[in-house]
């Protein structure tokens, strides 16, 4: 399974001042102007797929806190409604 | 919580561990970090069992080593818990 056309979609430290910004891009040598709403994707993604981002490796939780959180990746610990004092 | 509890506990924290690393190996089957991880706590994983296993008794039915007495019905259940 090749994941390599995702590595370009990853959270760039840039992410803070990425606007929207017209990107200009020639089809058939027609100049064809996208409006990309967060920028954050490589120019000429394809619209209307959906992407997920490929995870990289970084911190891991404690075992024991991996078990109580549901996850040992920090990254993927994303519970719906913030219990009370966790955030 | 007895040290029974506590190492059985243990085995339930290394035994998550090692599911949440499956999932990400199969999408990452050459991650170094990830193989490592997995590795290790395969490792610990398995002592861990095999302590429980010899002071406690069996944690699953195929675990009976027992050649005289099916030690599984043995009390407690490895999930029983005393009343804390």
């Amino acid at each position: 399974m090749d994941f390599s056309m995702f590595e370009a979609v990853t959270h760039t430290s840039d992410m803070a001042n990425m606007q929207s910004r017209p990107v200009h891009h020639t089809e058939n040598n027609r100049r064809v102007q996208y409006e990309t709403s967060t920028g954050r994707f490589p120019e000429r993604t394809p619209l209307a797929m959906a992407y997920v981002p490929c995870q990289q490796w970084g911190e891991t939780y404690s075992v024991e806190k991996g078990l109580e959180r549901g996850t040992v990746f920090p990254e993927l610990d994303l519970p719906f409604a913030p219990e009370e004092g966790c955030l | 919580m007895n040290t029974r509890e506590k190492l059985y506990r243990i085995i339930q924290m290394y035994g998550f561990a090692l599911d949440e690393i499956r999932i990400y190996l199969d999408t990452h089957p050459k991650c170094k970090n990830g193989l490592e991880y997995y590795h290790r706590y395969k490792k610990l994983h398995d002592e861990a069992v095999s302590e429980y296993i010899r002071l406690y008794g069996p944690l699953t039915a195929n675990q009976v080593e027992n050649k005289d007495s099916w030690t599984w019905v043995n009390e407690p259940w490895p999930w029983e818990r005393s009343g804390e």
